[in-house]
């Protein structure tokens, strides 16, 4: 039979079509946003599921961190034993054992809205509820060391909180651009072994679209960026260092991530993923690059290079830079490649803790 | 245990009208492999849901068609919309009954070449819709490829729900949400792109004016304009559309705008894995498509279950929704600060630097 479907080697890279990013919903005309109608709804967790402690912190992380955006909107979380249902007028988030209500999914939103014509159109976002598979194994920890992506086997409830969260505002999954909508555990920022999750810049606009921006500013740098579409749901992997011709490297493997092994004295191609996740263009940010002896990555540490970007909000930027090696790195070592965004402290930023991230690096 | 609701069921029923013809062109084939090689190890990562920690993936057709019952091609020939009532809030839940004609059967049985299918999520009738992520929607006219798992026990009849439907237009394949379907490598499904326009709206009946005054912010607009029920009642019959329509709208930007940018003394590589967005003509053809399946139904061990269609007038059960404990123990790694065991004198200096400087990277020196 005859095979009409084969791989074939590897394609040029881009085409010069644009990509589509954010996704929202409309009510029969794409000017009719559904949206809800307030900038600041309530959410209610239930203390059922996240108990004090562990639980609670984590659920109000992931609120903390969905709210740190651009947009005018945001969620207001209370902790309370309510009690839980369908279409009850509460914006709800629990743990949930009930397969049929779960579909299969690890993690499930029911949107709720309205549009109907009475003399005219009439449409909203009435409620929102988000359910996770307490069968799954999510953790509330930030440890790198305990994450899936990194060294550990949990699953951030935070990134998964703020991707069903994006539903309520609604927003549509998105495929086609590094971002929360799409892969949600693959959008993550990491420093010094302390992994946060976040809103993201496609996202951040999505929700300037819907409810307009406030005056919030932030950069970001991060190790991951996109690698392609899984139905629905954009796909990440984490950034890489290359030849300068392009050509891969050997790698090894350190706490759970890929090193790259390079010489002393040469130079490589570093890329990372830089993002605007606030509200105005911001030009002429300045970089620094470095080399650590730890995954912790702060101006204490070697500096290798530097340069400048102008970063828009609603584009995110996965690009490389060259840097050599230093020639008197110690053989034989793991170190860390870092950058810092805003080296200089220019910005005035609502979250500072995601300016430098990393990439190992083996030496020869 | 389920509660019978049967005598609280909402008998609301509506049935599309006026066909939705999706628009037919009839493409020469041109099949293109286009994936990479690196795409196609991130294709082989395909992940359902959000659930990348399972080892089977929601692209590989052989699992698809081993866990379905029913692999076949139909055209929907009615939806028809039922509210359940949830037990303990007595809210108004939209099922959708989605009747298909089937055309041809590849793995399974059924006792005629009608199938009746129920999905959660829909318009209740009064103006306001349920939407459940990974449920899909259906209209009159759609015609789908269809791995289906059991039908009445959940909320979605379809082999991981969503993913167990392929949508064809025009002769080629789309995935549930509407990107072309470009490629089968290794039982994979690469698809890619935007939906074509019919799969981004979707649209239903408009409802009828009574129920509609069921609806409280529409019963409040009658009353704050002052309008006599009959008359509104007469007018709204006359005027309002028979269908409502909702829509999915994509913000396009171009993958690199050069609004971004650097100043910076580096070389600049294109993306490593190309952002693609194809013509509709680039997607498979049907016949493509259902040669694979085809192939993988005469592999597959398992012998499907009898499936049965479903009795639109049959009761939703309906749990309560309940909300759970984590009951998994914490470890001792997620219980303390993510600093490691072995941090030296001067790496414990520059946490504590950087916790005292709020996380900002850049000390002060």
């Amino acid at each position: 039979m005859k095979r009409f479907l084969a791989a074939v080697a590897a394609l040029a890279a881009l085409t010069a079509a644009p990509a589509h990013a954010f996704s929202n919903k409309f009510c029969d005309n794409p000017s009719n946003k559904i949206k809800f109608g307030s900038n600041a709804v309530g959410l209610q967790a239930s203390s059922v599921s996240f108990t004090p402690g562990f639980w609670a912190n984590g659920i109000t992380d992931t609120i903390n961190r969905f709210n740190e955006n651009p947009s005018n909107f945001r969620y207001n979380l209370a902790i309370n034993n309510d009690g839980v249902g369908r279409r009850n007028g509460q914006n709800e988030i629990w743990f949930s054992s009930d397969a049929g209500a779960l579909q299969g999914a690890p993690a499930i939103a029911y949107q709720s809205f309205s549009c109907w014509w009475f003399f005219g159109w009439h449409y909203s976002m009435d409620e929102v509820d988000v359910l996770y598979d307490v069968n799954v194994g999510y953790t509330a920890t930030r440890s790198a060391a305990a994450l899936s992506r990194y060294n550990g086997t949990g699953r951030p409830l935070q990134s998964t909180g703020i991707h069903e969260l994006g539903h309520g505002g609604p927003l549509n999954h998105v495929n086609n651009e590094y971002g929360v909508m799409g892969t949600d555990y693959e959008h993550l920022h990491a420093n010094g072994g302390t992994v946060n999750s976040y809103v993201g810049e496609d996202t951040a606009d999505g929700l300037v679209f819907l409810y307009g921006k406030r005056a919030w500013q932030d950069v970001a740098v991060t190790h991951w960026k996109y690698s392609g579409a899984s139905g629905e749901y954009s796909d990440h992997t984490k950034t890489v260092i290359r030849t300068t011709g392009g050509g891969a490297l050997p790698t090894r493997t350190v706490e759970g991530e890929t090193a790259y092994s390079v010489d002393r004295g040469s130079t490589y191609l570093v890329e990372f993923t830089y993002e605007n996740n606030g509200a105005d263009f911001r030009p002429g940010l300045v970089a620094g690059y470095y080399v650590s002896s730890n995954n912790l990555i702060t101006n204490l540490d070697r500096r290798i290079g530097g340069g400048s970007w102008n970063l828009a909000r609603s584009d995110v930027l996965t690009t490389s830079v060259n840097l050599t090696i230093p020639a008197n790195l110690t053989r034989g070592r793991f170190y860390w490649v870092g950058v810092i965004l805003d080296e200089n402290n220019a910005v005035v930023e609502g979250v500072e803790t995601n300016n430098a991230t990393y990439l190992p690096i083996w030496i020869n | 245990m389920c509660a019978a609701i049967s005598g609280n069921q909402q008998a609301f029923v509506q049935q599309t009208s006026n066909p939705h013809k999706n628009h037919m062109n009839t493409k020469s084939i041109a099949l293109a492999a286009v994936c990479a090689a690196a795409a196609l190890a991130s294709t082989g990562g395909i992940a359902w849901a959000h659930n990348s920690l399972e080892s089977t993936k929601a692209g590989e057709l052989n699992t698809l068609v081993d866990q379905a019952n029913l692999v076949a091609t139909g055209s929907v020939t009615e939806v028809r919309y039922v509210n359940a009532m949830d037990p303990e809030t007595g809210a108004l839940v939209p099922h959708a009954f989605v009747t298909y004609r089937l055309e041809k059967v590849l793995r399974g049985k059924t006792a005629s070449d009608t199938l009746t299918l129920r999905f959660i999520g829909g318009p209740d009738g009064q103006g306001r819709f349920l939407a459940v992520n990974g449920v899909p929607m259906f209209q009159e006219g759609e015609r789908d490829v269809l791995f289906v798992a059991g039908n009445g026990e959940q909320g979605c009849p379809l082999v991981r729900c969503g993913y167990g439907r392929f949508r064809v237009l025009g002769d080629r394949v789309y995935n549930t949400h509407g990107s072309p379907l470009l490629a089968i490598i290794k039982n994979n499904t690469v698809s890619r792109g935007l939906p074509p326009l019919p799969f981004q709206r979707f649209s239903f009946p408009a409802p009828a004016f009574d129920n509609l005054m069921k609806n409280p912010e529409a019963r409040k607009l009658l009353e704050k304009q002052g309008l006599n029920y009959d008359e509104a009642k007469k007018r709204y019959e006359l005027e309002a559309p028979r269908k409502v329509v909702l829509g999915d709208a994509f913000d396009e930007v171009p993958a690199q705008t050069g609004r971004d940018g650097g100043g910076q003394p580096g070389v600049t590589l294109p993306q490593a894995v190309e952002i693609l967005r194809k013509p509709q003509e680039s997607a498979i053809s049907l016949d493509q498509f259902l040669t694979v399946v085809d192939r993988l139904t005469r592999e597959t061990r398992r012998a499907p279950q009898p499936l049965l269609s479903i009795d639109p007038k049959a009761p939703i059960k309906l749990t309560p929704f309940r909300a759970v404990a984590p009951i998994r123990p914490l470890t001792a790694i997620e219980l303390r600060e993510p600093v490691p065991a072995n941090a030296g004198p001067e790496e414990a200096a520059e946490r504590k630097a950087l916790t005292n400087n709020n996380f900002n990277p850049v000390l002060p020196r």
